[in-house]
Order: structure tokens, then C-alpha cells, then sequence
């Protein structure tokens, strides 16, 4: 297997160009990084006053897609809160975390803005918002609000707030092939009809090379310009570009392996219990 | 009504940008410079930021003029 890093401009960011896998294990990583990784997100909230034009509903619902992060001594999101479903109560203290919302507007006539900073922690001091300037609320004069939230851990299979990544998927690479190199004439259909200009001009025959393999939409309109129908698109089954892009919780090494432990558990379970119930078979 | 968290599609959070590119765009900046500038490449999270018309200060006026306080 081969892998190389395309693009990493920054921690929660990462596009992979990986050869030698197949397309079934590229789904379960990505399946288990999208329903498996667990994360912080702001779950329960206590509403003491709300003189705002939001609903209280519609506030719950700003303050829940607010991305979360949490320094792991005080929370251990990846590690321990990992297995969210079998802590009991007393371990289930030590994955949530309580913060507070207040905010008044004394000004005469001025419209205040209150951010996603203004949230502070209650218990947990190391909890904050992974962007400070996201706007949740305005406030007109003399209208106030005042909240207290409870961050769970949880995981992406419950709610969609709790998913590490925003977007996430791969796609195959190209490979283009030419049926009758006899019958490929001089025609230009196909480089005309390519939408991004990427197909390349080669001893009169169209070739995708360099960069333009990475760009490529597998759109196949080259392939139903062709008036001789001599040209063949493929998709590959062996060579992906992976794009991963992290909400801001996690950086993305740190997704990716954590979804690779997960499953790597969840098939030792597996393994375990067969072994198990081979063995009863045996005695009985 | 407010901008929102994230992108209705993607779920990119896009939120702390909308006042940055507000400001810029009242100033005379092209809008689709200013969303490459912000690092918004994808249309979906474009089209947030485009279609956009922030209408909460207007509705805070209207509760402010015609709806009495709470007791």
C-alpha cells in the first residue's frame, strides 16, 4: 500500500491519495469515522430567561451545532468516553461538562451580538468553543438571556451535531482507455467536450496525465462525445483520493486513528465470542 | 432571520465568518473574492453566505417598539 499526502494546510484538514485498497475498507473507516468517533457537543439546556427574538427552541438548536473542544485531562474524549454506552452513572460525570450563558443589553439604543466566547465553563474550565466568533444571538435594548448547558459526549450515530467531520468521502481515480487505436482519429470530440479542459493532446490520441488524474470528475462526458465510441473511462478499483475535513474538535490523524482502533475492538469482540461459542460447541 | 451555525448541507461551520465577509462586502469587495479570500471553496457553503439577508436587527426594532416587556 501506498499513501501520499496531497494537500494538509492545516490540523483539520487532509486529502490522501492512498493505492492498494479496496473500496469496502475505505467505507468502513469512512462509515465508523462518521457514526464511531466521539465528540462534545452541548446537549441539555436550562433556559432561566430568554427576552430574545429566538425561540428558545431555535437557541437550543444554534448552541448544540457549536463545536466543542476540551483539553483531555479534563475530559478524555477519545479514550475513556469512547465507550459512552457502557460507563455507568458515576463515569458518565467525568464525559459532560456544564458551562453558562449570560448576557444582558443596557445600552439605550444599541443591538449587541452575543458569540459563541461568551460561553463560560461552569466545572470544567479547559471547555470551549473551537471558533470564538460565531454569532448566536442579538440583543436588542433591555433584552436578556440566561442559560445554563450540559456538553455530553456522544457520537454521530445519535445526532449529526456530534459527527468529527463535515464533509468526508473518495473517490476513484480515473484511468482512460482507448478500445481501437485504429479507429481514434484526429477528431478533438472528446477534448472539446470536457468541461474542465484537462484532457491532453498526446500523438493525435487523448491522454489524462499529472495533475488532470486528480481533477477529473468521472463525469464521462468525453466518453459520450466520441463519435466513434472507441473511447473507454474506468473507474479504479484500487487507487483512491480520500478527503477528510474536520469540524474543529479533533485534528484529523487523531480521527482516523481512533476510527481504526474502534473497528479494530469491535472485530476483536467478534473474534472473541466466536471463540467462545466454538468452545461450548466442543464440550457439549 | 440570523446566519447560521453551519452549512445547511455540508455541516461546515461557517458561522464566525458571515461578520468578516458582511463588512468587506459593504465596503464595495466582489462577494466571490472575498468567500476565496475566506477559504469557502465549496458551493454549498457559498450559497449560504450569497443568499443570505440578516432580518433579526429588523425584527428587534419591531419587538422593541410593539411588544411590551415581560412582567
Amino acid at each position: 500500500m501506498e499513501i501520499r499526502i496531497i494537500a494538509n494546510p492545516k490540523p483539520t484538514y487532509m486529502e490522501l491519495y492512498i493505492d492498494g485498497i479496496s473500496y469496502h475498507i475505505l467505507n468502513a473507516l469512512r462509515r465508523a469515522i462518521l457514526t464511531e468517533v466521539p465528540t462534545l457537543a452541548i446537549h441539555d439546556i436550562i433556559i432561566h430567561m430568554n427576552t430574545s427574538v429566538l425561540y428558545d427552541e431555535e437557541l437550543a438548536l444554534r448552541l448544540s451545532l457549536i463545536p466543542l473542544t476540551v483539553d483531555p485531562k479534563d475530559i478524555d474524549v477519545l479514550g475513556k468516553c469512547r465507550n459512552i454506552e457502557k460507563l455507568d452513572l458515576s463515569e458518565l460525570t467525568d464525559c459532560t461538562a456544564r458551562l453558562r450563558l449570560k448576557k444582558k443589553n443596557t445600552d439605550k439604543d444599541k443591538i449587541i451580538t452575543v458569540y459563541s466566547k461568551d460561553l463560560e465553563p461552569i466545572d470544567k474550565k479547559s471547555v470551549r468553543p473551537a471558533y470564538e466568533n460565531i454569532p448566536i444571538v442579538k440583543l436588542g435594548p433591555g433584552q436578556e438571556i440566561d442559560l445554563e448547558v450540559i456538553a455530553k459526549v456522544g457520537k454521530g450515530k445519535d445526532h449529526a451535531k456530534w459527527m468529527p467531520v463535515s464533509t468526508l468521502g473518495y473517490k476513484p481515480l480515473p484511468i482512460l482507455k482507448i478500445k481501437d487505436t485504429s479507429k481514434c482519429v484526429n477528431c478533438n470530440a472528446c477534448i472539446d467536450a470536457c468541461p474542465k479542459k484537462i484532457l491532453k493532446k498526446v500523438d493525435d490520441k487523448p491522454v489524462l496525465d499529472g495533475l488532470s488524474i486528480y481533477l477529473c470528475d468521472l463525469d464521462k462526458l468525453c466518453v459520450r462525445a466520441c463519435p466513434e465510441k472507441v473511447l473507454e473511462l474506468i473507474e479504479s478499483d484500487s487507487q483512491f483520493i480520500f478527503r477528510i475535513e474536520s469540524v474543529g474538535q479533533h485534528n484529523v490523524i487523531d480521527i482516523i486513528n481512533t476510527a481504526i482502533d474502534i473497528l479494530n475492538e469491535k472485530y476483536l469482540d467478534l473474534s472473541k465470542e466466536l471463540q467462545s461459542k466454538i468452545k461450548e460447541l466442543k464440550e457439549a | 432571520m440570523i446566519f447560521p451555525v453551519r452549512c445547511f448541507t455540508c455541516g461546515k461551520v461557517i458561522g464566525h465568518l458571515w461578520e468578516d465577509f458582511e463588512k468587506r462586502v459593504k465596503r464595495g469587495e466582489d462577494p466571490g473574492k472575498v468567500l476565496d479570500d475566506l477559504g469557502i471553496k465549496k458551493e454549498c457553503c457559498r450559497r449560504m453566505f450569497i443568499s443570505h439577508i440578516e432580518m433579526i436587527d429588523e425584527i428587534i426594532m419591531y419587538e422593541i417598539k410593539f411588544v411590551p416587556p415581560p412582567q
